[in-house]
This record gives C-alpha cells, structure tokens and sequence, in this order.
C-alpha cells in the first residue's frame, strides 16, 4: 500500500473520532512523524500507525473535553432543500454515527470505510475475531435503525 | 433504506486536503521511503523487479535435474542442457528491459546509479542462476555417475555461449533483440542437442578445449558486461 494511502486511511480513522477534519488532518500528520521518528518503517506498519493515531485522539479527547452530541431532532439539522441528496446523506450518516458508541463506530469505520482485514481489526481492538463479527454486526443493524427512524420522520 | 449502510459508509468517506496532504508528504518523503539504501537492499529490490517466468524457468530446470537423477534418464539430462539456452536468454531479456521499455534514464537518476542497478539486476539473476546450475551439476553427477566436469560443461557451455550472443545483440539491436536472441537460443539449443547426442564427438573433443571454450566464454561476458557498466556514461554523453 502506498504512502498515500496510508494518510488517506488513518485521515479517515481520525475524523470520525474527533469530527473535525482540520484537527483530523492535525493528528493524521502527528500520526506519520511520531511513527518516523520511532524508526518503524512506515510502508509495513499499519497496525502500529492505527495505534498512534487511536492514542493521539484519546489524547485529545482528554486535552479538550469531548463536546457532546445535543439531542436535536433530525429534521432541525438536515440541511434545506436545494442540497444534494449525496451532501444529505453524508450529514445524516455522521449524525447516526455520533449516536452509536465508541467502539460500534470504530469498527464500522475500520471494516467498511477503511477496508480492513478482520486480522487487524482484532489487533487493534484487542478482542476475538467471533467477537468483532458479532459487535460489527449489531453496530451495522443499529446504523440501519436509526437511519430508517430518520427517513420516517422525514 | 435505500442505500446499504456499507455503501453509504464507503461512498460518503471524507477525504484529507489534497494540497495539505501533498505538502506534508513532499516534505517528509525522504523519511517516509524504506529507510534500506544500501547495495544489499538494492539488489533484493532489484530481483523483486525482475518476471517471475525467470524463475519459473529456473525452477523447471532444477525440477527436471532431480526427476532426471530419480529416473536416471540421460535423455532428460540431454534436455536439460538444451534448456541452458532458454534459461540464459530470459535473463538476458531482463537485463535489458529498461532499454527497451525507455525506464533506462528513469533509473539512471535514482539513489543508486544506473549502473549499479544494472549491474544488481544482472548479479541477482546471474549468482541465483550459476547456482542452480551448480547445484544440478552435482546432482546430475552424483545421481547419474557421469563425470562432474564434462556435465558441468554440457550445462554451463550452452547458458555462457547465449548469453554472450544475446547480449551483444540486446546492445546492437535495442528494438528487435529479443527476437534475434530468442533465435540464438534456438540455435544454440539444437547445436547443443546434436553435439551431445553425437557420442563419438563428444568422446573426441578433449578436456582441454572444454577449459578453453569455457575461459573464453567467461571473458566475454566479462566483455560484455563491462559494455553494459559503461553505457551509462555513453547515454549521458
């Protein structure tokens, strides 16, 4: 894999842990000179690039506090009509997002945004394979429901 | 849902700044590549280039010594001399497929000089190569009670005689070399063919002229090789 694609991913990873895509790009640069200047050769590890970048958004988690999703309804947020339907979507699936637990959106992200293999998603997350298909599965069936919920209040 | 969640988690994946990205890694590239710069790290670089027929071809050759040891065929031995040939002629494609792909200058202007990088492709393929011809000698020895010398010509005599023809002609000829060394490799195969099949030659050519055949060879490609270390600086100039 390229070194381009490497950025591309662990980009993706940071952002929809902080939700910022200027901090994510901040912490995605952090991620490649932490892992440089501790000799590990960038192109092979992914795994330990993943983990720098999981300690970097914890750690700025702790630095700012993490800033809580309001309750708002879904129709006072979506965007007014005239929007793409893809920008509609986006918004509404970082919304449904937000709303699952830490762990449902990392493996979320990880398996389906970042195509990773099940091997190392159980490294990262240091839990069984059975247990990521299982946790992965119900993560994806509550993305749905809270999607569907919202294209019936719409 | 319309869309499948996985779809929409694929499709909807925001993307870094591309202008942020590119400066960031420009300016870091240099740490960011394989740290691994040395000759050794060249020349493992080097062999992950080179086609995978090469060795394949290889492999067959090493497969057919130990079926022709277990069968004790001397046909198949015959065969496997034939083969030098082929075996030569596809490192000698490799050697020369920068030229003819026009990566030549390409390479001539990377960390290691292009000579270098030639010379590691030809060493790479050349020392696993003369090993494997080695290693068949052995066994094609040992197994068949033949004498180690005259097999070792009878392999390394055809894979030298190629090499040499087909790499002066790679020189010549950088557009339609291959073709012509393929036909060198065909020749040199059927030449190889009669004159081990024709024991009563065989038997009269004395050890002596096998030693020279094979001194002279091995100073033309010495030759030839010396061509290709300086091409570099004919290119330049």
């Amino acid at each position: 894999m390229s070194i381009e694609e490497q950025y591309d991913k662990i980009f993706r990873y940071c952002y929809y842990k902080v939700h910022d895509r200027h901090l994510a790009e901040d912490l995605t640069q952090e991620t490649f000179l932490r892992a440089q200047k501790s000799g590990q050769q960038i192109d092979v590890s992914e795994r330990y690039l993943y983990t720098i970048a999981r300690n970097l958004c914890i750690d700025e988690f702790r630095r700012k506090k993490a800033e809580a999703v309001e309750e708002e309804t879904l129709e006072e947020t979506l965007p007014q009509e005239g929007f793409e339907a893809s920008l509609v979507e986006k918004i509404a699936l970082e919304q449904a997002l937000s709303k699952l637990s830490e762990e449902e959106r990392e493996l979320l992200i990880l398996r389906y945004v970042n195509d990773e293999p099940f091997a190392t998603i159980c490294e990262l997350t240091g839990i069984s394979r059975f247990a990521v298909h299982r946790r992965l599965g119900s993560a994806k069936k509550k993305l749905e429901t809270i999607l569907e919920r919202r294209e019936e209040h719409v | 849902m319309s869309k499948s969640v996985t779809k929409l988690l694929s499709e909807t994946a925001p993307t870094p700044d591309a202008a942020r990205k590119d400066a960031f890694l420009r300016a870091h590239h240099r740490a960011f590549l394989s740290h691994d710069t040395s000759t050794k790290g060249m020349i493992l670089t080097q062999l992950r280039f080179v086609s995978v027929w090469v060795w394949i071809v290889t492999a067959l050759m090493m497969v057919l010594t130990v079926i022709c040891v277990s069968t004790q065929s001397t046909n198949l031995r015959d065969m496997i001399s034939s083969m030098m040939p082929f075996v030569s002629c596809l490192a000698v494609f490799q050697t020369y497929r920068s030229k003819k792909y026009g990566m030549l200058e390409l390479e001539q202007a990377t960390f290691h000089t292009g000579r270098r990088v030639l010379l590691a492709r030809i060493s790479g393929i050349g020392c696993v190569q003369l090993l494997c011809i080695v290693a068949a000698t052995a066994l094609l020895g040992f197994g068949l009670q033949r004498d180690f010398l005259q097999t070792g010509y009878a392999l390394i005599i055809p894979y030298l005689l190629t090499s040499v023809i087909s790499m002066e002609v790679e020189y010549r000829m950088p557009s339609n070399g291959s073709w012509v060394s393929a036909g060198v490799a065909v020749v040199v195969s059927v030449f190889t063919q009669i004159l081990l099949t024709d024991a009563e030659m065989l038997s009269q050519i004395p050890q002596t002229l096998w030693m020279v055949t094979l001194l002279v060879l091995c100073i033309s490609l010495f030759y030839e090789m010396r061509k290709l270390y300086v091409a570099e600086e004919l290119a330049w100039n």
